[in-house]
C-alpha cells in the first residue's frame, strides 16, 4: 500500500490548495475570526449593556453612543456587540444539525442507490417542492414557545434537503470509481464505505455544503426573527432589524439602527459563501468539471 | 506519384499555460498532407496529436497558444487567416470529426436542423435545397432521409457518428480530420464506420488527417503514417515501409507491443517507462529515457528530423536503419 | 413541436398530488402535534367567553371524533374548498380571505421570478461571455454578497429609499383607496405599489439565478458540440443562440421549478415590510392573533399554488427538452 506513506505530504497539499493558497478562503476566514473574537469579547468591546435602558431615544450617532440610540433608549453598538453572539451561535449549531443530516442522507441516497436511494430522493424532492421559510412559519406558530434551542432544531432541521442533493451527487459519481470496489472487495460495510472511503474523498464539497448552509442559516433566523417568530428575549441581528421595522425606525429617519446589523448580517454570511465557494471551484478545476450544488 | 501538396505542416509549436510554467505540447512538428492521401498520426495520449488538430482549425482554447511555424493550406497561412477567411476554411475547405460520439452533437436540436446550418452558413442556398441535401448526406452514411427529425438522443452512438461524419462531408472540404473518431464505439460499429469512409474517401477523394492511438487500426488503412513521442515527431513514413523497417526505436517498440495485427488488440502501453516532463523536458533526446538502444550521446543531442529514404523521416541519433 | 407522451403527464400529475397530498397532511397534522392538544385550546377559548368559537372548532375540527375520523373530515372539507371560519374575522369563511390575498402573491411573485430570470439570463451570459474581466469579477462579486443579504433587509432599504427619502413610490400597500378612473388608471396604480415590492425581491433573487447561469454557459462552452459548431464556421451570434443558451437555459429552468417555493418565502416577509396585503400579510396576521383555521388554511394555499405552479412548469419543460419526453 504506497498510499499509507504518501499520506502525510499529500494532506498538507490538500491544505496548501484549498486553504493557504486560497485568498478568498483566507478573507473569509479573517470576516468569520474577527465576528467569533467580538462575540467572544463581547462583555469587553461594549461599553454598554445590551438590553440597559438608560439613554435619550433615537438619539443620532455621537461620541457616547456609536451607532445611537433605539426607541428604548438602549445603546445600538452593544446591541450589535452582543447580537454577534447570538447569531454566530444559532448559524453554526443550526448549520451542524443540517450537516449532520444532509451528509448522512446524500451519502445513502447516493451510495446505496437503487430502491433506498430513489426514495429518500424523492421525499428530498417532495419537500423540496413545499416552502421552507413557509413550513418554518407554521412550524413555529404552532410551538407553544419559541426558545433558542427550538430555533436551532426548527432551522437544522428542515434546511438539509439541497445539501443532500448535492452530496448525493457527488457521491453517485464518485461510487463509481475503483477506490470503492476495492474497498468492497476488502468486504467493508456499507458505512463503512460511506465514511471512510467516500466521504474523504468529496471532503472539499462537504466543507464547502457545511458553511454554505452556516449562511442559510443565519439568515433564516433573521428572517424567523423579523417575522416576530424568535426568542423575543434575545438580541441577535435580526431580532434587531425586527424591532427597528415594528418601531418604525425608517419614519423617524433611524438608519443607524437598521443598516449595521443588516450588514453585519451579509458579511457574515458572504464570509462563509465566500469560503464555500473557493473550495468548489477549486475541486470542481480538479476534477475537470462543474460540481452542482 | 507527386501529387499537389495541400496541407504542409512547417515546426508547428504550441505551448499550454499550467500553473508551474509552459508545457510544451507540440514542438518543431513537420509534415505534409498530399490531395486525396489517408494520413496518419499516431501516439500515446497526451503526446499533443489532437493538439496538432485544433491547431490546424484555429480551435485552440483558453491556455493554449500556438508560438512558433506554419500551417500551410494550399500554400496560404492559416494561423494567418482573418476572421472570414478563417470562418470560410472552417468546413468549406477544413472539416472535422471529434472523438466523443455522445457529446458532438447538440442534445436540443434536430441532427437535420445541424446537417443544415452547416450548408447554410457557406452557401446561399434556400431552406429547401438545404434540407435536400442534408437528405442525401445521411444516405451517403446509409442512414434513413426521415431521421433529419431526430433529436441525438435518439440515436445509438455509431449513428451519431455517422451523422457527424456525414456534416463534415457536407460541403466537399479537401481535408477531413478525423480525432480518434470511433475510440468510444464498440469493434464491429468502429469497423463499420472506418469501412465506410475509406469508401467515401475514394469516391469524393478528398484527403484524411486521421489521429488514434489505435496503431494497428491504423497499420490496416493509412497511406502514410507519423508517430508522434512527447510533442515531437519521431518518425514518419508510408505504411508498408515503417512496418518493415521501422528506423526509430519508439516505433519499433510499438510495433512488437501488438503481438499481430490480427490477434487480440492492445493499446500502445507495452514500452516501460514513463513520459518526461514537457514543462523542463530533459535535453537531448526525449526517448532516451525509455530506449532500449540508448548510448550515451543521446542525453545530451537532439536528434534531428531527417529524410532517410523515399517519403521515410526519422529523428534518431542511431536509427535501426539506414 | 415534439409532443409529450401521455405518461409523462400522468406521471407529473402523480407526483404533484403526492406532494400536495404530504403537504396538507402536515397542515393538519401539526396543530394536533404541537402546542397541545387543540381540546386544550378549545377549552382556553371557551374560559374566554366566547362559546361560539368553541362550537365552531369542534366542528371543524371534529374533536369528538377519532383523530384518523378528523383526517377523513379534514381531507374532505379541503376538496370542497371549505377551509373552515377566522377567528379574526368572525364568521368570514378562511376561503373568502385568502382568495383575497393570493392574487396579490402571485402578481409579486410571478412578476419578481419572470425579471429576475430575464436579466440573471442577460446578466449571466454576458458574464461568461467576458470571463476574467473587471464587469465579470464586480457582478460575481456583488452577487455573492447580496446572496447573504435577508429579503427584508434588502425591503426595508428600498422603502427608506425610494419610499421615505425620495418619495418616488409608495412606502406600502397594494392600492390607493382614492385611484377611481377606468381599468388603466388602477392597473396603473397597482403596478406603481407593486413596484418596489417587486423590485426588492428581484434584486435579491437575481443573484444566485446570476451566478448559476453564468456558470451553466460556462460548462456548455466546453462541450464538443460548441467546438465543433465552432469548426463548422457557424456565425458567433447562431453558436451563441442556437448552441451555447439553448443548452445553459434548461438546468436554470429546472432551478426555476425548485426556486418557486423559495419565493413565496421571501414574498412572507417582503410583503410584511410593505405591508403588501398578499397571503404572507395574512398569514403573520393570523399568527399574531391565533387565528389557527387561517393560519392552516394560508399554509394549504401556499402549498396549493407552488404545487400547481410546478406542475405547470413540468408541463412546459418537454417542449423545450427534446429528451424528457421519451425518458
Amino acid at each position: 500500500m504506497k498510499k499509507e506513506k504518501k499520506q502525510k505530504s499529500d494532506s498538507y497539499l490538500v491544505l496548501e490548495k484549498y486553504l493557504l493558497k486560497n485568498t478568498k478562503a483566507k478573507i473569509g476566514i479573517g470576516i468569520i475570526v474577527f465576528f467569533t473574537l467580538v462575540a467572544v469579547f463581547a462583555p469587553v468591546i461594549a461599553p454598554y449593556e445590551a438590553t440597559q435602558m438608560d439613554f435619550v431615544p433615537w438619539e443620532a450617532p455621537s461620541s457616547e453612543h456609536w451607532l445611537g440610540v433605539n426607541s428604548y433608549g438602549q445603546d445600538i453598538f452593544s446591541q450589535v456587540v452582543y447580537g454577534t453572539r447570538v447569531t454566530i451561535s444559532v448559524g453554526i449549531l443550526a448549520g451542524l444539525l443540517t450537516s449532520f443530516i444532509g451528509i448522512f442522507v446524500g451519502l445513502l441516497a447516493g451510495y446505496k442507490g437503487g430502491k433506498t436511494g430513489e426514495i429518500l430522493m424523492r421525499i428530498v424532492d417532495v419537500f423540496l417542492v413545499i416552502p421552507t421559510l413557509a413550513f418554518m412559519i407554521i412550524l413555529a406558530a404552532f410551538l407553544p414557545s419559541m426558545g433558542i434551542v427550538n430555533l436551532i432544531i426548527i432551522i437544522g432541521a428542515l434546511n438539509w434537503l439541497w445539501m443532500a442533493r448535492s452530496i448525493r451527487s457527488q457521491t453517485l459519481s464518485e461510487a463509481r470509481r475503483e477506490y470503492v470496489d476495492a474497498a468492497k472487495a476488502q468486504g467493508m460495510g456499507t458505512i463503512e464505505i460511506m465514511f471512510k472511503e467516500i466521504l474523504p474523498n468529496i471532503i472539499p464539497v462537504v466543507t464547502a455544503n457545511m458553511v454554505m448552509v452556516v449562511t442559510q442559516a443565519m439568515l433564516t433566523e433573521a428572517t424567523l426573527s423579523f417575522l416576530g417568530l424568535g426568542d423575543p428575549s434575545l438580541i441577535s441581528w435580526g431580532q434587531m432589524l425586527s424591532v427597528s421595522f415594528d418601531n418604525n425606525a425608517i419614519l423617524y429617519n433611524a438608519w443607524y439602527w437598521m443598516l449595521p446589523p443588516g450588514f453585519c448580517i451579509a458579511t457574515l454570511g458572504f464570509s462563509f459563501m465566500l469560503i464555500g465557494n473557493s473550495f468548489l471551484d477549486i475541486y470542481a478545476n480538479d476534477r475537470g468539471g462543474a460540481v452542482s450544488l | 506519384m507527386e501529387k499537389e501538396i495541400i496541407l504542409s505542416v512547417k515546426d508547428l509549436c504550441v505551448e499550454y499555460q499550467a500553473d508551474r510554467g509552459a508545457v510544451h505540447a507540440v514542438s518543431g512538428v513537420s509534415f505534409d498532407i498530399h490531395k486525396g492521401e489517408f494520413f496518419g498520426l499516431a501516439g500515446e495520449s497526451g503526446c499533443g496529436k489532437s493538439t496538432i488538430a485544433f491547431s490546424i482549425m484555429r480551435l485552440l482554447k483558453g491556455a493554449a497558444s500556438i508560438t512558433g511555424g506554419e500551417i500551410n493550406f494550399r500554400g496560404k497561412n492559416v494561423l494567418m487567416f482573418g476572421k472570414e477567411e478563417l470562418r470560410v476554411f472552417r468546413w468549406e475547405k477544413s472539416s472535422m470529426v471529434l472523438q466523443s460520439a455522445m457529446n458532438n452533437l447538440n442534445p436540443v436540436v434536430t441532427i437535420g436542423s445541424q446537417l443544415m446550418d452547416a450548408i447554410l452558413a457557406h452557401e446561399a442556398v434556400s431552406r429547401e435545397e438545404a434540407t435536400k441535401r442534408a437528405e442525401k448526406l445521411l444516405a451517403l452514411v446509409n442512414i434513413d432521409s426521415k431521421r433529419l427529425k431526430a433529436y441525438p438522443h435518439e440515436l445509438s452512438g455509431g449513428m451519431r457518428q455517422r451523422v457527424v461524419i456525414a456534416m463534415a462531408l457536407a460541403l466537399k472540404p479537401d481535408l477531413v480530420i478525423f480525432d480518434e473518431p470511433t475510440t468510444a464505439l464498440d469493434v464491429v460499429v468502429q469497423y463499420n464506420i472506418i469501412r465506410r469512409i475509406i469508401q467515401l474517401k475514394n469516391e469524393m477523394g478528398f484527403a484524411i488527417l486521421f489521429i488514434t492511438h489505435d496503431l494497428p487500426l491504423m497499420l490496416q488503412m493509412c497511406d502514410r503514417i507519423a508517430i508522434m513521442y512527447a510533442g515531437k515527431m519521431v518518425e514518419a513514413a508510408p505504411v508498408e515501409e515503417l512496418m518493415k523497417q521501422p528506423a526509430h526505436p519508439y516505433t519499433s517498440g510499438l510495433l512488437q507491443s501488438f503481438p499481430s495485427l490480427l490477434g487480440p488488440k492492445v493499446r500502445l502501453k507495452g514500452i516501460e517507462g514513463s513520459v518526461p516532463d514537457l514543462i523542463t523536458p530533459p535535453p537531448g533526446c526525449l526517448f532516451a529515457d525509455r530506449c532500449f538502444a540508448r548510448k550515451e550521446d543521446c542525453r545530451k543531442k537532439v536528434p534531428e528530423f531527417e529524410k532517410i529514404g523515399e517519403g521515410h523521416y526519422c529523428a534518431c541519433l542511431h536509427k535501426l536503419r539506414g | 413541436m415534439r409532443g409529450f407522451s401521455l405518461k409523462y403527464v400522468i406521471k407529473r400529475f402523480i407526483s404533484a398530488v403526492f406532494t400536495l397530498w404530504i403537504a396538507l397532511t402536515i397542515n393538519f397534522l401539526l396543530p394536533r402535534c404541537m402546542g397541545g392538544d387543540p381540546a386544550e385550546y378549545l377549552a382556553s377559548q371557551s374560559a374566554m367567553g366566547s362559546l361560539e368559537y368553541a362550537e365552531l372548532m369542534k366542528q371543524q375540527f371534529g374533536l369528538d371524533k377519532s383523530i384518523f375520523e378528523q383526517y377523513i373530515l379534514y381531507l374532505k372539507e379541503l376538496l370542497h374548498g371549505n377551509l373552515g371560519v377566522s377567528y379574526m374575522n368572525f364568521p368570514t369563511p378562511v376561503k373568502d380571505i385568502i382568495l383575497e390575498a393570493i392574487p396579490w402573491t402571485l402578481l409579486i411573485v410571478i412578476t419578481s421570478i419572470l425579471i429576475s430570470f430575464a436579466l440573471a439570463w442577460f446578466l449571466g451570459t454576458l458574464s461568461a461571455l467576458k470571463k476574467g474581466s473587471f464587469f465579470d469579477n464586480a457582478v460575481v462579486g456583488t452577487s455573492f454578497y447580496i446572496q447573504s443579504i435577508p429579503y427584508f433587509w434588502v425591503g426595508m432599504l428600498i422603502v427608506m429609499a425610494f419610499g421615505y427619502y425620495l418619495e418616488w413610490f409608495p412606502m406600502g400597500h397594494a392600492q390607493d383607496a382614492a385611484v377611481t378612473g377606468g381599468f388603466l388608471a388602477q392597473a396603473g396604480d397597482i403596478a406603481y405599489h407593486a413596484f418596489l415590492p417587486v423590485l426588492s425581491m428581484v434584486i435579491v433573487s437575481l443573484a444566485g439565478r446570476m451566478i448559476m447561469m453564468r456558470s451553466n454557459i460556462l460548462q456548455v462552452f466546453s462541450e464538443d458540440y460548441i467546438v465543433l459548431a465552432q469548426a463548422k464556421g457557424l456565425k458567433k451570434g447562431k453558436i451563441l443562440t442556437k448552441y451555447a443558451l439553448r443548452n445553459a437555459l434548461l438546468p436554470s429552468f429546472t432551478g426555476l421549478m425548485l426556486s418557486l417555493g423559495q419565493a413565496v418565502g421571501g414574498a412572507i416577509a417582503t410583503e410584511l415590510v410593505f405591508s403588501y396585503p398578499g397571503i404572507g400579510l395574512t398569514t403573520m396576521n393570523a399568527i399574531l392573533s391565533h387565528d389557527y383555521p387561517l393560519i392552516q388554511g394560508c399554509f394549504a394555499i401556499i402549498a396549493v399554488s407552488v404545487v400547481t405552479l410546478n406542475f405547470l412548469a413540468d408541463l412546459i419543460y418537454p417542449l423545450i427538452d427534446p429528451r424528457v419526453s421519451l425518458s
